[in-house]
């Protein structure tokens, strides 16, 4: 049964696979950086346009490695999204920024 | 406008001209009146009357005041088109508009060849202690030059005279045209401006023709010069829904406005073939008005509600509830005679004869409203 | 279909949470949000009309109006840049009476003279603040204590009064003190000019004096309640505020501590965190909690300062009432610790008793140790090479929070802050770890409690916070019941 992600690795670490069709790697790496208090992690390119993403254990801290893979999964949705959603308004943002501090239309 | 019928004798042409008291009544012609007489008496009985003395016979002369301007057309129809007892004195730029509001009240009648000279004498006659003085229409930006003259004109003759500017500020989004108005540094002047939605279809469709950035934008160009700007919006079933709403994006985008109306519907004009899409019982969104006064208190901006009346409203929002109907267009029902708080309630419109509050209900002791 | 303007999310308990750039806001289910993201809300519907009414979403049509309109707001958000550096924070000494054992300044002993800046160097560093090109100037003078050099303090005031007859700029002053010198005859002087005094009270005679010991052993807390009546008595009740610095100590006592607020007559309140600066490092121990002990405290006293209101007394905590003004109105803030880009150099800037010039007074500390990295400049300089020079600039350019990682896309940026320095001493690194950072911690749970409470829409709760926002009383911002109008 392999349809969640979710690989459990003979040494206790945690991998999880992800298409680069369906989430980019800046989404990746942004989702990662959430988790970084909690464990360590490292992402690798498994095969052609898959990513890998490991989980393990800091030294100092015992964590459900299993909890942090499935809340990892629901916040890199959220960050794909953001990216996808960024794509749409992104330069509309840069007008805004850009007008809001050009001058002002001559007031004599 | 006022408008009252007399006994005309010896006048064949319609006139104007400004009333005067000494002794008696008398009515001094406006020069532009292209007639051969100065002076016009005003009486109420017709005993002495001169074969070839202008007079007007009235039933009850005390309804003329020293300083009222009226026009008197042959028929003997008199308009005041000015009244010294009145805060709410209208001068009308133009009939034109740039907009089609479903609820227009707006009706046809006062439409001449010669807005401007006529306004011109007018402003002329006015008293000079009049303390307000509001320029509509139509929209009065309409007419740009002539706009700008009879501004420049009230600057020269009425320096203590705030002018109510009553326009849709669609005109105003050219910063421009507000240059013109501001270069005129008239001393007292404020824009009020209508606002019917939060959403700009909904505000589109109401005042009939695309202009809710239009209008957004030509406050913020009055507000770049911080001028004063009081929003009105008259409430009716297509926008009353969204009248909280209304309120935080008045605060979020125009938060320099410093006057919002709300204001109760006229059933004239067009309001009357529109009425089916139009009608709601003030009653019926008695809450809604309230939220929308705690929100736009709660900011510390300025609210009014006008011609709503008090036995309608929560009595928790009774001190933002104005007396703004004039006087000659205002009237009670018969049960209001047994109200306590008809002397602060502003009533109805005459116009509004079949078309209010199945509420209404006199409120006979203080423990009605607790 | 509709186009998607730009804002920002995060989820908030069971729901989401949206910003747009200007800290306008919305609640969405998920559902709701779901149908946001792939376009299939329909626009006859109330969600529509909420989301295109706060500029979430609008007609493809209408997107250059709302384009213009929302760079219109954001200058005003953004209006505290206006002005560049308006608060300037003189040292004149480092001289203090006090022993606090929180001090970041790390005080000097009163008889040490070397720690006390000569008047040509005042001079020069008021020639420097008037170079700023702010119409409103703010000059605050911190030390140690200004009270024990009150006559240099004296004139600065009276020179930078003198110079601003020919800069006519707005100019104000703040002393810093702890009140316990303040003498009749420097109270005469304070009252001719604008000047206001920002003091501190931890809390009732316990708290006080155990946080805020004077050298000689007497009991700071005496003299500052009969101080503080002097003062009131000449130059009256709007001229002085207080604020705190929350300790272990002061953790359990949070109902105590602002009930002597009340007791004294104060109608704001700060309850500031200790920085991990100076000699609250040494105290750890004794001072030192954890990050969570103080949101629960802040949290707690939040909730009974409002009861406090409600109950009739107007009492603004002032941290949440910059907050609430940046969520609630369409308005510029200009609290210098909250704020992107970071108030550094651009916002405020502090002259040291040497004639050093530094972006803040944590930076000024950081000095001591050794690490110059905010130190911007010397009086010897001229004004453009300090505050247009590569090192604000520098600074500035790693302290815009909307470029920040996590910043950057969380909702939650509009109403906060960039803090470099804080970043640079908790982790060494200005720009910070979010994930780590214990003042994002703070902020992230201050603010989101104060949005739970928004959400909540608790009318009551809504009134207090409006009548902070607005500067008025409870009893103004309620609508009245009267049995007749006149």
């Amino acid at each position: 049964m392999d349809h969640f992600p979710i690989k459990i690795l003979a040494d206790k670490s945690i991998l999880i696979k992800i298409k680069e069709k369906i989430y980019c790697r800046q989404a990746i790496t942004a989702t990662s950086y959430k988790f970084t208090d909690k464990c360590n992690i490292f992402i690798d390119e498994i095969d052609e346009n898959i990513y890998g993403v490991y989980f393990k254990n800091k030294s100092n801290k015992e964590a459900s490695l299993e909890e942090i893979a499935n809340e990892f999964c629901n916040e890199l949705i959220d960050q794909q999204t953001r990216i996808d959603i960024e794509k749409e308004f992104g330069n509309i943002r840069d007008k805004i920024v850009e007008a809001a501090f050009s001058p002002i239309v001559d007031l004599k | 406008m006022k408008t009252i019928f007399a006994e005309l004798y010896n006048i064949n042409d319609t006139i104007f001209g400004k009333i005067s008291k000494k002794k008696n009544y008398i009515l001094k012609i406006s020069k532009i009146s292209k007639i051969n007489y100065s002076i016009v008496y005003i009486a109420n009985q017709k005993n002495n009357i001169s074969k070839t003395q202008p007079t007007i016979i009235v039933e009850n002369i005390s309804i003329f005041n020293s300083g009222d301007i009226i026009q008197v057309e042959p028929s003997g129809m008199i308009t005041f088109l000015f009244e010294i007892e009145s805060d709410s004195n209208l001068i009308f730029v133009t009939n034109k508009c740039n907009c089609n509001c479903i609820m227009c009240p707006q009706l046809q009648e006062y439409v001449y060849d010669d807005y401007y000279i006529r306004n011109k004498q007018i402003i002329s006659l006015i008293d000079s202690k009049t303390k307000y003085l509001a320029f509509t229409g139509g929209e009065p930006t309409l007419k740009k030059n002539d706009f700008l003259s009879l501004l420049k004109l009230c600057k020269k003759m009425l320096k203590n005279t705030r002018i109510e500017i009553l326009t849709n500020g669609i005109l105003l989004d050219d910063i421009n045209y507000v240059k013109e108005i501001i270069l005129l540094n008239h001393p007292h002047l404020s824009f009020h401006i209508p606002l019917y939605s939060d959403i700009s279809k909904i505000h589109n469709h109401i005042v009939g023709t695309d202009c809710f950035f239009s209008t957004i934008n030509g406050m913020y160009n009055l507000a770049k010069f911080k001028q004063n700007i009081e929003l009105r919006v008259v409430i009716h079933k297509q926008n009353y829904d969204r009248l909280p709403q209304l309120a935080e994006f008045i605060y979020r985008n125009l938060p320099f406005v410093n006057q919002i109306a709300l204001m109760g519907m006229e059933y004239q004009g067009n309001a009357i073939k529109n009425i089916s899409d139009l009608w709601i019982d003030p009653y019926d969104y008695k809450e809604i008005l309230t939220e929308t006064v705690i929100l736009l208190n709660q900011r510390a901006m300025q609210v009014s509600i006008f011609n709503h009346q008090l036995c309608i409203i929560d009595t928790q929002i009774w001190n933002y509830a104005r007396k703004s109907i004039s006087s000659w267009k205002n009237f009670y029902l018969n049960q209001c005679n047994k109200c306590i708080q008809k002397d602060f309630c502003g009533g109805f419109f005459i116009t509004s004869h079949n078309h209010y509050s199945k509420h209404i209900n006199p409120i006979i002791n203080l423990e009605q409203i607790k | 279909m509709y186009k998607l303007l730009p804002f920002r999310f995060s989820k908030f308990d069971s729901k989401y949470f949206l910003t747009n750039e200007i800290g306008e806001f919305i609640f969405l289910k998920q559902q709701e949000f779901n149908s946001l993201i792939n376009k299939e809300i329909n626009e006859n519907s109330t969600l529509y009309k909420n989301l295109s009414s706060k500029f979430f979403i609008c007609e493809p049509s209408n997107i250059e109006f709302a384009t213009k309109l929302l760079s219109v707001k954001y200058r005003t958000k953004k209006s505290f840049l206006n002005n560049f550096t308006t608060l300037h924070i003189i040292v004149p000494t480092l001289q203090c009476n006090s022993n606090c054992l929180y001090c970041q300044v790390s005080s000097q002993d009163s008889t040490l003279s070397k720690f006390i800046m000569d008047l040509s160097s005042a001079k020069k560093v008021v020639n420097l603040i008037f170079k700023s090109s702010s119409k409103y100037i703010k000059i605050e003078l911190q030390g140690g204590e200004p009270l024990l050099k009150f006559d240099l303090v004296q004139k600065i005031i009276k020179y930078s009064t003198k110079l601003n007859r020919f800069y006519h700029k707005h100019l104000e002053f703040v002393i810093c003190t702890n009140l316990t010198l303040i003498t009749e005859r420097q109270l005469t002087f304070i009252k001719k000019f604008p000047i206001w005094i920002s003091t501190s009270l931890d809390g009732p005679k316990e708290i006080h004096d155990y946080n805020r010991p004077l050298r000689n052993g007497k009991s700071s807390y005496d003299l500052f309640k009969h101080n503080l009546e002097m003062t009131r008595n000449i130059v009256g009740f709007n001229r002085i505020s207080a604020l705190l610095t929350v300790t272990k100590k002061s953790l359990s006592y949070h109902k105590e501590i602002i009930n002597e607020y009340i007791l004294n007559q104060f109608h704001s309140i700060f309850l500031r965190s200790l920085n991990p600066f100076g000699l609250a490092i040494k105290n750890k121990k004794k001072l030192g909690y954890s990050i969570d002990d103080f949101i629960e405290f802040y949290k707690k006293s939040l909730l009974y300062i409002i009861k406090i209101n409600l109950n009739g007394y107007f009492l603004v905590e002032e941290y949440a009432s910059i907050i609430l003004n940046k969520i609630l109105t369409p308005f510029s803030t200009s609290f210098v610790d909250l704020q992107s880009p970071a108030g550094i150099g651009i916002s405020y800037a502090l002259y040291n008793y040497d004639g050093n010039i530094y972006t803040s007074d944590e930076g000024r500390m950081l000095a001591e140790t050794g690490d110059n990295k905010f130190h911007i400049g010397s009086i010897s300089q001229k004004y453009e090479e300090i505050f247009y020079g590569y090192k604000i600039k520098s600074l500035i350019r790693n302290s815009v929070a909307e470029t920040l990682p996590e910043c950057c896309f969380c909702p939650l940026v509009v109403y906060c802050g960039a803090d470099p320095v804080r970043n640079y001493v908790e982790q060494n690194d200005i720009i910070g770890n979010r994930i780590i950072s214990k003042i994002c911690k703070k902020n992230k749970e201050i603010i989101n409690f104060l949005l739970k409470i928004i959400d909540d829409n608790n009318s009551e709760y809504m009134n207090v916070f409006w009548s902070w926002i607005t500067h008025r009383q409870l009893n103004q911002v309620e609508l009245k019941h009267e049995n007749n109008i006149c």
